[in-house]
């Protein structure tokens, strides 16, 4: 079943992979887990919660059926109920590292793996290779092997880099997410190292990154506007809930039509990936979704008052995310000047033909 | 985990559905090619009684309707498909719009046998246009407040009431009219109101045009004094007005003219900056205004697609408005950062930007206020 054939989330296979996908996630993500929320324990690495993750197929999801892939949009839908659930583990780094690999033709695995955003230099060393360079803001690469581009003379090899290669020097995201830069003068064995098909476009792993990300804020939008909705209802004040106020009322409306937009952003993502990563669909993707994430989070801890400004209070789980992720694999102001030249062409076409001809199904 | 109306799912287009959209296009290149861009500005606020029938002509009014009542019993996404067409394009449809938007669903909706063959037929070939008698002088936003009363008298119903913002009253060969049939109870404002077929042409209506502040003449006012409507002129249940409206009302609100008003301004815009090197500021100006069209049309295809599935999708027509009109608001604004210092005055840039200025207040009024829609979506959402 694929994008043009079915509704998202809709048909038999999208709701065993969404049931599984739920049950699991609510069981390891932070959400779920109250004592698990402070930010030293999400830096903790959980290897039980991933090897379940690893039982549950989902590290392969992204790769071709018979490699044991469930396409672009379950991935995605996959993706989304992990957002929901703040699951602290490297998932999308994961499904896009393999991704990359197979389209290389290295082995998948199931990892962790992360990928990096950044082409290395790389140069043949006898029957060995070697790389120089440096990647910055690599997810999760602390416990995980880097997945990434490098070019010999311009020519774009997919590089397997081991975890522990290179100067690292430990970060995190504003959620608190490990973010680590790592500077590289190294060898890798040539196994490591595969040539990439001609065609392979300098941007791919920033696309790549862009449609997953894209798909795990439109999952945590739609868990903030949940988490608010009964936050509104359950809080009271001046004797009653603070949801039978209008000026509260108005805010969720704003925050569920923001929701809205996000999950068919998302779809729009999923068909992307469907059709070799569509730069211009996903540039739409993510400066949209990007866009609600602002706007949702604003409200959510407008309508959660002080009480969701706390640690204890799990809003901030979804929010910093939320904020983090609006900016990793390219920001709403980068993807909106990529797709705005784009548009704006050349004048052979006017707006309206160009922006029709992205979404043609 | 969030209300279903928010989950707008994707359908397929509709086979065939590039090729008419092809067609569409080649037949508004030779039909509009004299058209200035500030008259495309005006697409549906434009008349143009004979556009409307040569689409007609071509099958493209009615086209979701049986064809026993002269429709295409095409689908709802191949009438998308048709309508954002003639909107970018900026097509004069107004003449037609309201008629083959939501006064047709309605009839046949809720129409008799004689009111659905006499009038259907003659709106599919664009001859038949029709004005929306909602509005009142003291009754906008809530209009289950209409005063307008219908009395029984033996031959028919006695009309007398005011009704104002009626668009294009002065064109249209037929009312929709709300009207009061019996007095409204304290708990039950929405029982007692009725919807009326009116011929325009009945002795005792008077119309008057209301001028908006650009000094165009599209909304009237219309005076009902004492106008005799016959039994017949009944539309559906006597009593059962406001579920016959609030249908009429999803079907108004759920097309895409609701984020198209102001896409001349920005195909103009775009044609201006492609000439010279795109400044950064430009590309990003126009790249999240498209993010947000691109989006959208996603949304109102997916209204399009559960309309054909038989689902009533009131709410995804309400949030695709709401969302509409910010776009379509912020549209103007953004071109006057973007065009300040290289436009002359007299271009025909300027113009299209003073058209739309001046009427994008009425964007987030029109098919429902802003705050309206956003107090429908808080009661889906289960809030109020």
């Amino acid at each position: 079943m694929s994008i043009e054939t079915a509704p998202l989330d809709a048909g038999e296979v999208a709701h065993l992979v969404a049931d599984s996908a739920s049950r699991l996630f609510q069981k390891i993500g932070l959400i779920g887990a109250p004592l698990a929320r402070t930010q030293e324990s999400q830096l903790q690495w959980n290897a039980a919660a991933w090897s379940e993750v690893v039982n549950a197929g989902f590290a392969f999801a992204m790769l071709r059926e018979e490699c044991g892939g469930v396409g672009a949009l379950h991935t995605l839908t996959i993706l989304q109920l992990a957002g929901a659930q703040a699951v602290p583990l490297p998932l999308a780094e994961t499904i896009g590292a393999n991704w990359l690999l197979s389209e290389a033709g290295l082995q998948p695995d199931s990892g962790p793996l992360t990928f990096a955003d950044g082409d290395l230099d790389l140069e043949s060393d006898g029957p060995e290779w070697h790389i120089r360079g440096s990647l910055s803001q690599v997810p999760w690469a602390r416990i995980c092997d880097i997945v990434c581009v490098g070019r010999k003379s311009g020519v774009p090899h997919l590089l397997r880099i081991d975890r522990d290669v290179g100067m690292t020097s430990e970060g995190s995201n504003i959620a608190g997410e490990p973010r680590r830069k790592c500077v590289f003068d190294a060898r890798l064995t040539a196994d490591r190292v595969a040539r990439l098909p001609d065609d392979f476009r300098p941007s791919t792993t920033r696309r790549l990154g862009a449609a997953l990300r894209a798909a795990q804020m439109a999952g945590a939008i739609t868990a903030a506007l949940d988490m608010t909705l009964s936050y509104a209802q359950s809080r009271r004040q001046f004797g009653r809930p603070i949801a039978a106020f209008q000026a509260i009322q108005q805010l969720i409306a704003v925050m569920a039509s923001q929701a809205a937009t996000a999950r068919v952003a998302c779809g729009l993502a999923a068909g992307a990936i469907a059709n070799g990563l569509e730069p211009l669909a996903i540039a739409a993707a993510k400066v949209r979704i990007g866009e609600a994430a602002s706007a949702v989070a604003a409200i959510a801890h407008q309508v959660h008052g002080a009480m969701g400004f706390s640690s204890e209070y799990p809003l901030h789980l979804l929010t910093r995310r939320l904020w983090a992720w609006r900016d990793e694999f390219g920001g709403e102001a980068e993807w909106s000047i990529e797709l705005g030249r784009a548009l704006i062409g050349n004048g052979k076409l006017d707006l309206w033909a160009n922006l029709t001809a992205i979404t043609k199904d | 985990m969030a209300a279903a109306f928010l989950s707008f799912p994707n359908y397929p287009s509709p086979p065939g559905g590039e090729r008419l959209r092809e067609d569409v296009r080649s037949f508004l290149r030779r039909e509009l090619a004299q058209r200035t861009p500030l008259q495309r500005a005006q697409s549906w606020n434009g008349a143009d009684p004979s556009f409307s029938r040569k689409l007609g002509e071509r099958g493209w009014l009615g086209m979701t309707w049986p064809r026993r009542y002269g429709g295409g019993e095409r689908s709802y996404l191949e009438r998308y498909i048709v309508m954002e067409e003639l909107l970018a394009a900026g097509a004069p449809v107004a003449a037609h719009w309201f008629a083959d938007r939501q006064s047709g669903p309605t009839l046949l909706r809720f129409g008799s046998e004689t009111q659905r063959q006499s009038i259907l037929p003659r709106i599919a070939l664009g001859e038949c246009f029709f004005c929306v008698g909602m509005s009142e002088p003291d009754v906008g936003s809530d209009l289950a407040a209409v005063r307008t009363k219908a009395t029984r008298v033996d031959n028919g119903y006695r009309v007398s009431g005011t009704k104002l913002w009626t668009t294009n009253a002065h064109l249209a060969h037929f009312m929709i009219l709300l009207a009061r049939t019996s007095a409204s109870e304290k708990d039950q404002r929405h029982a007692g109101l009725s919807q009326f077929l009116v011929d325009m042409a009945a002795p005792g209506i008077q119309i008057r045009p209301v001028f908006i502040p650009s000094g165009e003449h599209h909304f009237n006012e219309v005076i009902f004094d004492d106008v005799l409507l016959p039994s017949t002129a009944l539309l559906g249940q006597e009593g059962d007005g406001w579920k016959q409206v609030m249908s009429e009302l999803a079907f108004e609100r759920s097309g895409p003219e609701r984020f198209l008003s102001s896409i001349t301004l920005m195909i103009e815009l775009v044609r201006v900056l492609c000439g010279a090197d795109v400044s950064e500021r430009a590309a990003l100006a126009i790249g999240r205004l498209c993010a947000h069209l691109i989006t959208l049309r996603r949304m109102s295809q997916s209204v399009a697609g559960s309309l054909q599935a038989g689902l009533d999708p009131v709410m995804e027509a309400v949030i695709v408005k709401d969302l509409g009109a910010v776009l379509e608001q912020e549209i103007p604004e953004i071109a006057r950062g973007l065009t300040h210092a290289t436009m002359s005055a007299e271009s025909e840039l300027a113009a299209v930007l003073a058209y739309t200025m001046l009427h994008a207040p009425s964007f987030s009024l029109r098919g429902g206020a802003r705050e309206i829609l956003r107090g429908i979506i808080a009661r889906g959402l289960g809030l109020r």
